[in-house]
């Protein structure tokens, strides 16, 4: 460090803590004679006082947000600690109980009668009845639209 | 307020959330202010300072009592900062008119000067000289204090800032 970085260090040292006498009077005999180290001197209180000019911003939002983030900090604790309290067999094995069900379950939307079959029949029963011999199939399924035209 | 301070920080360490909200109340537009003159971003000193309470909400081993609650809170702030700075790691460009522009209360306080300095000389620092000088000068801590926040030692603070400050003037004779 040459001597003028010395006393610009001196400088720099004055904006944050004020310095004792002697190194004080030391600094303004080096300021009289040197004009880059006045320059300095000019240049940093300048610019520290632009720093301490800078406006205090404001976030949007306001202080309620402390009481959110507690609320929702516990909500999402609870909710992990459910999550862990699982097995993975047994999550495992109500997946596949479900999709089975969805299989196994009957149709329960109303259709059309297609081509001779019921419409509000299972499809369990459908497939049981056309298993059956082909004749009382048949006999079913023409009493069943005998029945259909008598009501109407 | 040094003492309200510490009864705050005590009522709060006893499960008093309204003393955290108090807290809260003192030192959010500092903190956020000192994240925003760093990062340069509003959305990422937002969530930095709401972060930071959170980890206090969240904290099982709080200190009994803090020299000084504005120095943990930054400390805690300054940790989530470079962390996050460090995972980002995508240089943004530091825009003047992203900090100042969006408030219009606060840019009518602001001269050509200073959103030149912003964008010309704080903008070209990088954040761990930022963050200091902004500590420094606009958060108006002592080298002490800094010295307790950052973990450095008082002369190395010292010749941080000796250093940070003759780059900004350098800076400023390139303009």
């Amino acid at each position: 460090m040459n001597r003028c970085d010395q006393f610009q260090k001196l400088i720099s040292d004055n904006l944050d803590t004020p310095l004792d006498s002697g190194m004080l009077n030391e600094l303004q005999e080096h300021l009289a004679s040197c004009d880059d180290c006045v320059r300095f001197s000019e240049t940093a209180g300048n610019q520290d006082l632009i720093l301490k000019s800078l406006p205090i911003q404001q976030p949007e939002g306001d202080a309620i947000e402390v009481q959110i983030t507690d609320v929702r900090t516990g909500m999402i604790n609870r909710l992990w600690h459910l999550r862990i309290r699982v097995p993975l067999p047994v999550a495992a094995a109500a997946l596949l109980i479900f999709v089975a069900w969805q299989l196994i379950e009957p149709e329960t939307t109303p259709s059309e009668s297609i081509q001779g079959r019921p419409a509000a029949q299972s499809r369990v029963e459908y497939l049981q009845t056309e298993r059956m011999q082909p004749a009382v199939a048949r006999l079913i399924s023409s009493n069943q639209t005998k029945s259909k035209g008598v009501s109407q | 307020m040094i003492q309200e301070d510490q009864l705050n920080w005590q009522r709060f360490r006893s499960g008093d959330k309204k003393a955290l909200e108090r807290i809260y109340n003192d030192y959010r537009d500092k903190m956020y202010s000192y994240c925003l003159y760093v990062t340069g971003d509003r959305e990422m000193s937002h969530d930095l300072v709401q972060e930071s309470f959170a980890k206090l909400l969240e904290s099982p081993n709080l200190p009994e009592k803090v020299e000084s609650v504005k120095n943990y809170l930054f400390i805690c702030l300054r940790n989530q900062l470079f962390k996050h700075l460090e995972k980002t790691k995508v240089r943004r460009e530091y825009l003047a008119t992203a900090i100042l522009d969006s408030q219009p209360t606060a840019a009518a306080e602001v001269s050509c000067e200073t959103r030149r300095f912003l964008q010309d000389i704080l903008g070209k620092l990088k954040p761990d000289e930022r963050d200091l000088i902004l500590l420094r000068s606009h958060q108006q801590l002592s080298p002490a204090e800094i010295s307790k926040i950052t973990g450095l030692s008082n002369e190395a603070v010292r010749v941080r800032l000796f250093r940070i400050r003759k780059k900004m003037r350098q800076l400023a004779g390139e303009l």
